[in-house]
């Protein structure tokens, strides 16, 4: 039987399999440069999955730039808005980010899915979905690929999960939103307290 | 007792004699002892206190605290490390695991506030606490509890930390 993150015990018969296709709105991926657009130019941030680790995406100085027509590109092909969750799919498989605001001046390489939930379940609930063992092993598993491993879509919206009935989804999200929505905020903090450190440093520094 | 979905889709069982409130103390300063945050209500809220104690009943990160007196009785907190606050308790579990134990108080946070006992100042009720199920559940969902909690903590320990650098560095400058 295949798990869901939880609430789930064996013999639990408070839920339904479901194919992961099923509970999402939309799924789609980003865009590669080769002939769209070229990577080193403008001010927005390109997100592969080496800009995401710690459940984050992380956009500094190793994160590659584009511009606003590249931008506009990979938009209007990700689609990626607030409350979806970015699966990285291709070589290092499973890493994961819930976005709790649309991204303004970034977006997502081909080898990042962007899952969006549809009404039966929350973004929360995704996220959990996506970042648990089973989903993680099951994509890992079914990664195919010479060079560079990675899981088809179609068996991922096609891999059978467990989803909890609609009262236990809403009392983990009950639970889990303040604290994905700290965290959220404590990263845009940390983030800002970071680039002041370095102009703190550069200019403690530079002065002696 | 409403025995509601989420206990349903596990099994469950009452906290009893599981937890252990262990009451904070008023904070002191004694030669030797390690200065720690104290963990005020205001300090769990807004993560900044101005008070540190050197004594008292320790919390560390993984530990559930609740508010056992005044307006906030019954509000839960995890994730921090110091001195617990005398308005405070830390409640110690045996073989519960905590975080388990947090998502079930939470669950059940609003309910608490409003069983609490005393006339003029309302203080949690224990009894009424020990009352409440909590859910047996397997590893896996335990560790995917565990991740959202790390989650949160690993971000307030960081943004801990470049606060106390840009005070430093300000404090260089200014």
């Amino acid at each position: 039987m295949v798990k869901a993150a939880f609430l789930i015990v064996e013999k639990s018969n408070c839920g339904r399999l479901e194919s992961f296709g099923n509970l999402l709105s939309r799924c789609t991926t980003g865009l590669n440069p080769r002939q769209n657009f070229v990577l080193g130019r403008g001010r927005n941030f390109y997100v592969t999955i080496k800009n995401m680790y710690g459940q984050n995406v992380i956009l500094d100085k190793k994160c590659d730039r584009i511009d606003d027509n590249a931008l506009s590109k990979i938009s209007s092909r990700s689609h990626l808005s607030k409350g979806d969750v970015l699966f990285s799919g291709i070589g290092t498989i499973g890493r994961t980010f819930l976005c709790y605001e649309t991204p303004v001046n970034w977006n997502i390489s081909e080898s990042v899915f962007c899952f969006s939930p549809n009404a039966t379940i929350s973004s929360e609930f995704l996220y959990e979905l996506a970042s648990s063992s089973d989903f993680v092993s099951f994509s890992n598993q079914n990664a195919s690929g010479a060079a560079q491993k990675g899981i088809r879509m179609s068996d991922l919206k096609s891999h059978k999960v467990f989803v909890p009935n609609d009262r236990a989804i809403k009392d983990f999200t009950r639970f889990a939103q303040p604290l994905l929505l700290e965290a959220h905020i404590l990263r845009s903090e940390n983030e800002k307290l970071e680039a002041l450190k370095t102009l703190l440093l550069d200019r403690y520094f530079g002065s002696h | 007792m409403k025995f509601d979905s989420i206990y349903e889709s596990s099994n469950a069982e009452r906290l009893g004699n599981s937890i252990k409130f262990v009451k904070g103390k008023q904070p002191s300063i004694s030669k030797g002892g390690t200065s720690k945050v104290y963990l005020t209500i205001e300090a769990l809220t807004s993560g900044d206190s101005g008070v540190v104690s050197s004594e008292g009943v320790l919390c560390k990160e993984n530990d559930v605290l609740m508010v056992m007196d005044g307006a906030s009785s019954g509000r839960c907190f995890i994730g921090n490390d110091g001195y617990v606050g005398s308005t405070l308790a830390r409640i110690d579990t045996n073989g519960i695991n905590h975080t388990i134990l947090f998502f079930a108080l939470k669950k059940h946070e609003k309910e608490i506030a409003e069983h609490t006992t005393g006339s003029a100042i309302p203080h949690a009720d224990k009894s009424f606490v020990s009352e409440l199920f909590y859910p047996i559940v397997d590893t896996e969902t335990a560790s995917s509890f565990e991740r959202l909690i790390s989650l949160v903590v690993s971000k307030r320990k960081e943004n801990l930390r470049l606060k106390a650098l840009k005070t430093a560095f300000l404090a260089k400058f200014f």
